[in-house]
């Protein structure tokens, strides 16, 4: 070898000469062990490369294979999911994908038409034609295609399609929760109900719980749908609400719509009748106006006012529909709800007490809610002159919404707790619970018998769910026109509350513009729209909450103690027809 | 000089050793990382699929589609009140006397005939 030739002849060379050429050789023999080194190593990753790392992938494509990874791309933040409030899912947000086709690489474009109809039923065949024959590189075929339709379409193998995946907010039960729970935008926005109040939420990946319970949801949205339909009526609403939390357990707009296809909703479908339409309920406010003159003046059962004759205010006459034209009882003006009667128990009242209590009520002032979608409710301006306080003790010239109407009476028989109406479930359940007392525990019991009383004796007789204790009021008020009121335009109610001796539920129906039918003998009035179409909401909330009927004994009815104040001429046993 | 050389070429050695060791912890690394963004993607995708599936659960409990299913397809209908009892001694005695007891009908025949 060279090197060791070198270094024999090296003996012989001495001094400097011998040092250089040492160190000449040392440098060499680096340098040739580098360049070995570096060819080494390059060796060594081209057989790690083509060899060893071409097997690895080879390998881990068949396990890809094999488990049919969708591969979907990372894609912004997932919207939170909403469920009910036993966990039942009714808002949650899926990975779709969506198909787009390359042009320039179509084939036989009738041919792929024909295959992508036969997968996708709802192809929008002219916006499929446009994207196959256009001139450019990218088209929308079809927007959120199911996972199934996927697969044909990847079975169809045609290099042009591809797919792009996007977020969906998706519904499974379509138009059930409609006008609470509200509905997203393409991008993921919420435009509506909770959707909207809760969309800083949601948008950050959290969860949320509704107070609703689906299977109420479903039974009042079938009951109130089958009263517009009997009654031929123009919208409806249902409310269930807890009468001791205030939580919303059911609510129900109609019309309503598909939330999946919320586009194609119209104005009147996508109004909400709930907390944002604001309704003249009429006879309903008897309730709270009763109970302000039995809280405030003490009045005894038996105390009775003049309705003999109608009540002249300024330009307006105050009349009895079904006027009994004598003396009434506390209970019989209730039952019988009279007008005259109601006007001089609110003036009895005063109007500043009377406007008060209603505002304690929650009567008064714009509902503070979980959806942001609130009316204002209109009520005359303070301080009410003698006439405004007549009429609004029958509920005439006040406006509010459903669901502030079963807070206000969840707040008159739960015992005199004030409610707030929640849509969302809080942590703590039972928030407002004992918290404010707007009415006695006397006066809660009494409404409780006088409500009783309108459901075995009076104008809700066909609220009676067999088997069940239920207390309620009609409500039919006149709408109002352009300003006038007409006769045969009407919004007829009802507002229950059960089991009557310890109230867990309030139940309302409003039913708009119905008109009479054969069964009902041409009336449309809340005892005969509303107020079966309650009684069936519970016996429904019944057999869903496992509530036999043999709990009731009709012996130990709490409105037997109020017939000794009700001198009706007509005899017992003989029904007459409930109306107003 | 022998031993100088031997040095050397044992040091040699050792580079060329640990480079491949290097070589072959890194290669392990990088199969460990692709394993880990695969079973991440599979991951992700089965959860995917989970969501799909609770999706049309849901979709398919929809109560006013069973209720359809319940009543045009199995003749049923919502229990009203009276359906439902307090107490199971409220109920009546089975004509075959048969109580419940041992978890099991004794004759299946008697529920068929009862079903009809």
């Amino acid at each position: 070898m060279m090197w060791r030739h070198a270094r024999h002849r090296a003996i012989f060379i001495d001094g400097e000469k011998r040092a250089a050429v040492c160190v000449a050789q040392s440098r060499l023999s680096f340098i040739a062990a580098c360049f070995i080194l570096v060819y080494l190593v390059i060796g060594a990753r081209l057989v790690d490369l083509s060899v060893v790392q071409g097997n690895m992938l080879r390998f881990d494509l068949a396990v890809e294979q094999d488990q049919g990874a969708l591969n979907v791309p990372k894609i912004a933040q997932r919207r939170g999911d909403v469920y009910d409030r036993n966990g039942f899912l009714v808002a949650t947000t899926l990975k779709t994908p969506s198909l787009y086709v390359d042009p320039y690489l179509v084939l036989d474009e009738e041919a792929l038409l024909t295959d992508l109809a036969g997968v996708i039923p709802d192809l929008d065949l002219e916006k499929a034609v446009r994207a196959v024959t256009a001139k450019n590189r990218f088209g929308w075929v079809h927007h959120s295609i199911t996972p199934e339709q996927q697969q044909r379409i990847l079975e169809i193998g045609d290099p042009s399609l591809g797919f792009e995946y996007e977020y969906k907010r998706f519904y499974p039960q379509s138009a059930l929760f409609t006008h609470m729970l509200g509905y997203t935008d393409r991008d993921g926005l919420g435009l509506a109900g909770v959707e909207r109040s809760y969309d800083d939420v949601l948008s950050a990946g959290n969860d949320v719980h509704l107070t609703m319970d689906l299977r109420l949801q479903h039974i009042v949205r079938r009951e109130v749908s089958r009263a517009m339909s009997e009654f031929t009526a123009k919208a409806g609403a249902g409310v269930v609400m807890d009468a001791k939390t205030g939580e919303v357990l059911a609510a129900v707009s109609l019309p309503d719509f598909d939330l999946n296809d919320a586009g194609d909703a119209t104005d009147m479908q996508k109004f909400n009748r709930l907390s944002l339409g604001v309704y003249e309920l009429g006879s309903m406010f008897k309730i709270f106006s009763t109970a302000a003159l039995l809280e405030q003046e003490r009045v005894p059962m038996s105390y009775t006012f003049d309705a003999r004759k109608p009540i002249k205010v300024g330009w307006y006459t105050i009349n009895d529909y079904h006027a009994q034209k004598r003396i009434l009882t506390v209970p019989e003006i209730f039952m019988h709800s009279s007008n005259i009667g109601s006007a001089l128990m609110g003036q009895m009242v005063g109007g500043d007490n009377l406007r008060a209590f209603y505002k304690d009520l929650g009567l008064i002032d714009r509902m503070d809610f979980d959806i942001k979608e609130v009316g204002h409710i209109l009520v005359p301006k303070a301080p009410w002159s003698d006439s405004t306080t007549m009429t609004a003790s029958y509920g005439h010239g006040l406006s509010t919404t459903p669901v502030q109407m079963c807070a206000g009476v969840a707040t008159i028989v739960n015992g005199g707790f004030s409610v707030r109406p929640t849509l969302v479930k809080r942590d703590q359940p039972a928030r407002f619970k004992n918290d404010v007392r707007v009415v006695s525990e006397e006066t809660s019991a009494s409404m409780r018998k006088l409500l009783r009383l309108v459901v075995t004796e009076g104008t809700g007789r066909k609220a009676d769910a067999q088997g069940y204790a239920l207390g309620g009021k009609t409500g039919t008020a006149e709408k109002s026109v352009n300003g006038k009121y007409r006769r045969d335009k009407l919004i007829s109610s009802f507002v229950g509350a059960f089991p009557i001796d310890d109230p867990k539920y309030v139940v309302m129906v409003m039913v708009d513009e119905p008109n009479g039918n054969k069964q009902s003998y041409g009336y449309a009035t809340a005892g005969w729209v509303a107020a079966p179409a309650v009684s069936r909401i519970v016996s429904g909330i019944a057999s869903v909450m496992g509530m036999p009927a043999d709990q009731y004994d009709p012996a130990l009815d709490i409105s037997a103690e109020l017939l000794p104040f009700v001198h009706d001429k007509k005899k017992k046993g003989v029904k007459k027809l409930a109306s107003y | 000089m022998r031993y100088v050389f031997l040095k050397h070429l044992f040091v040699l050695m050792l580079v060329i050793a640990s480079g491949a060791s290097l070589m072959g912890v890194s290669q392990n690394v990088q199969r460990v990382e692709r394993e880990v963004s695969r079973l991440d993607r599979a991951m992700e995708s089965e959860k995917e699929r989970v969501r799909i599936l609770r999706a049309e659960w849901a979709y398919l409990n929809d109560p006013s589609r069973l209720e359809a299913l319940a009543t045009g397809g199995l003749m049923m209908q919502a229990p009203e009140g009276e359906d439902m009892v307090s107490k199971p001694d409220a109920l009546p005695e089975r004509e075959d006397g048969y109580d419940g007891r041992d978890g099991l009908l004794r004759d299946a025949s008697l529920v068929i005939g009862g079903a009809q």
